[in-house]
């Protein structure tokens, strides 16, 4: 299989344990394909422990159908957010795509078959974003993400259904790459993920893919179950902390630093502060 | 006198042997003239299309080929291959237009004023039905095919033919049926099949309402597009039928509302291109939704031809069944399977090889009757001929 899946685990405990485990059972549940990815999963020295046992378990667990031979474990000493995780991660790839899930999400059933099909079919495409079902902790879907560039009148009278347009993606930001399969070539020739943007740093690397000719189609099928409500996520932790201005500043410098491939510095003095009259 | 009489009748005989021979011969040598008249319509419609199949099928067979048409300005039908509409067309008013004993006319059932003003015409003439709304539209309350001379009827399923015997009676026709051929161009896609629908109906009204249904019971699908099959232009107009094929295939159902057909077509080319119809009954269920038992009596539905309702406002609800299943990638494979197996019974070769069956009869009639004709004395066919006039 031309796919590896990235891992980004930040820490350790029984309930991640147990996404964790809901994360491998996902991809052992895959039907339609002869083979199955090679997991690479990013870690702090802290937990190093935790994550070998881990590994171990799920070897016993699954034993010839996802062997220690499937696992990478990368251990990160160096800054432990999302995007570092996930370039570091990708530096393991051995693929031509890869793929990020986060630790409390799932692949649907069919997720790598219809990946398969789709790179055979589109091999100009370098991104392919998987149509995300959020669900709330009670496991109910709650809405879908990603699809609207199925919409004609999202992707306007000259664009074409199914792939993201720039002009489209100023307007609408709410498009996540958390399932999407990536050209492991193209996401380091745009300059990777950068770990100076905080809040919309998926939306950056969309505008700037674009702005670099990269194609990107959504997979018109639900391939990955993203849980919305875990209070602790990142983007959680982001909604709980980030006041609307800031929120609005981070979309507005993503929409700046999508031009540049360099992870700049990002003055944030500029936030105003809210207050409250 | 008398003598003089005799001659005048010998010679009258003889001419009329001649005549008979001359066309005889003509169809021995693949002379004679099949006419099949075609309404005009540049928008799509399946039952113009088979007119132009039999038409080349018959062409195919070697004998000549003349397409009747109202005007004499009638352009042929665009969204139809050329290789189906490459032939003589003629206008049924055209001075040039003649026809013998040894040609045959075929005429659809919307023209029941051509199977009246034809009824004195020497030919052959063949009612060829496939909507029997067409055909009652036409009819003046009271009247039928036979009271215009026409008794030889080629229809195009089983259902059709018990539908016209139970209202037209069982003896006074001979009515031949066969299977419709869908192209080979109607195939699945090699490509991963997108959120798109096709619609096609006859009433834009039952179409409208029935997208407007769907959008207010599942506002999450809102970005869910309709496709209309038409082409991108400005304004949007008909597609060629090999271009419908080619948009059909890529998308992954198809919504189909049209209460008066007799036939069905449409369901049949999304089966095989693997598109899930989502279908509403119409009044005749179409024939392959019928499982026939060797007498060929009906016994049950069909399963697994795609997703058929017979209430309307159920639609929207099925629509959105096939859509969540599509998204989860859980329609089975059996329910293809199925499809497959129902569309590959109309193949275009299958089709043509019951057409040539029954046109190779038309004309193996005829020529018998002519065989029969020169073989029998004079006097006899004289006898025959007077008595056939009497009862007319």
């Amino acid at each position: 299989m031309n796919i590896s899946v990235i891992i980004p685990v930040h820490k350790y405990d029984d309930k991640i344990s147990t996404y964790l485990n809901s994360v491998i059972e996902s991809i052992t549940k895959n039907v339609g394909v002869t083979e199955l990815p090679q997991v690479i999963i990013v870690y702090p020295p802290d937990i190093e422990k935790e994550i070998i046992g881990f590994r171990d378990s799920q070897v016993r667990k699954y034993g010839d159908k996802f062997s220690e031979a499937k696992y990478t474990l990368v251990k990160n000493e160096d800054k432990t957010d999302y995007q570092s995780q996930v370039n570091l991660g990708v530096e393991y790839v051995s693929t031509d795509y890869f793929s990020v899930i986060e630790f409390d999400d799932e692949f649907s059933t069919t997720y790598f078959k219809n990946v398969e099909q789709h790179i055979n079919t589109y091999q100009d495409v370098d991104i392919f974003l998987s149509m995300i079902i959020e669900v709330n902790d009670k496991n109910e879907g709650m809405k879908l993400t990603n699809e609207t560039v199925w919409a004609q009148q999202f992707v306007g009278e000259n664009g074409e259904m199914g792939y993201l347009n720039a002009k489209s993606l100023q307007q609408y930001t709410d498009f996540k790459l958390s399932g999407a399969v990536i050209k492991k070539s193209e996401f380091e020739n745009i300059g990777k993920y950068k770990s100076n943007i905080k809040l919309s740093f998926m939306y950056e690397l969309l505008l700037r893919a674009l702005n670099n000719a990269c194609k990107i189609y959504t997979i018109p099928k639900i391939g990955y179950k993203h849980l919305a409500t875990r209070p602790d996520s990142l983007f959680g932790e982001y909604s709980k902390s980030m006041s609307m201005n800031e929120r609005k500043f981070w979309f507005d410098t993503a929409k700046n630093e999508a031009n540049f491939i360099n992870d700049r510095v990002i003055d944030t003095s500029r936030i105003t502060k809210q207050i409250v009259t | 006198m008398s003598e003089e009489l005799n001659i005048a009748t010998k010679q009258a005989d003889s001419e009329k042997i001649e005549k008979v021979k001359l066309s005889l011969d003509k169809i021995k040598n693949k002379e004679s003239k099949f006419l099949f008249c075609v309404p005009e319509s540049q928008s799509p419609s399946a039952s113009v299309y088979e007119i132009y199949f039999h038409a080349t099928v018959v062409k195919n067979m070697g004998y000549n080929v003349t397409i009747l048409v109202e005007k004499g300005d009638y352009v042929a039908p665009k969204w139809i291959e050329k290789e189906l509409t490459q032939h003589e067309h003629l206008s049924l008013t055209d001075p040039k237009l003649m026809v013998g004993p040894e040609d045959v006319m075929i005429i659809p059932e919307i023209y029941s004023n051509v199977m009246e003003q034809t009824k004195n015409l020497p030919c052959v003439r063949i009612g060829f039905l496939q909507s029997v709304d067409y055909m009652t539209n036409s009819l003046i309350p009271g009247t039928d095919w036979a009271s215009f001379g026409i008794h030889d009827i080629i229809t195009t399923s089983q259902s059709l033919k018990e539908l016209f015997e139970t209202f037209y009676g069982e003896t006074k026709y001979k009515i031949q049926t066969y299977n419709i051929g869908i192209p080979d161009y109607f195939e699945k896609s090699d490509k991963p099949q997108k959120p798109i629908i096709s619609i096609i109906g006859r009433n834009p009204n039952e179409i409208s309402k029935f997208v407007k249904l769907f959008f207010s019971k599942y506002p999450q699908y809102s970005w869910v597009t309709f496709d209309p099959m038409l082409t991108k232009s400005k304004p949007p107009q008909s597609m060629r039928r090999v271009d419908f094929a080619k948009r059909l295939k890529g998308n992954f159902a198809a919504v189909w509302i049209d209460r008066i057909s007799s036939f069905g077509t449409f369901p049949l080319e999304c089966m095989k291109s693997g598109v899930v119809p989502i279908c509403f009954k119409p009044d005749i269920i179409p024939e392959y939704l019928i499982e026939r038992d060797e007498k060929g009596v009906a016994k049950k539905m069909v399963e697994g031809a795609g997703v058929w309702t017979d209430n309307y406002y159920e639609l929207p609800v099925l629509m959105n069944d096939v859509l969540v299943k599509f998204l989860d990638d859980s329609i089975l494979p059996t329910l293809y399977e199925s499809m497959n197996n129902v569309a590959s019974k109309y193949t275009q070769e299958d089709s043509e090889k019951q057409l040539v069956e029954i046109y190779q009869g038309f004309i193996n009639q005829r020529t018998s009757l002519f065989e029969q004709a020169l073989t029998t004395p004079a006097e006899e066919v004289n006898e025959v001929e007077k008595n056939n006039k009497k009862e007319k």
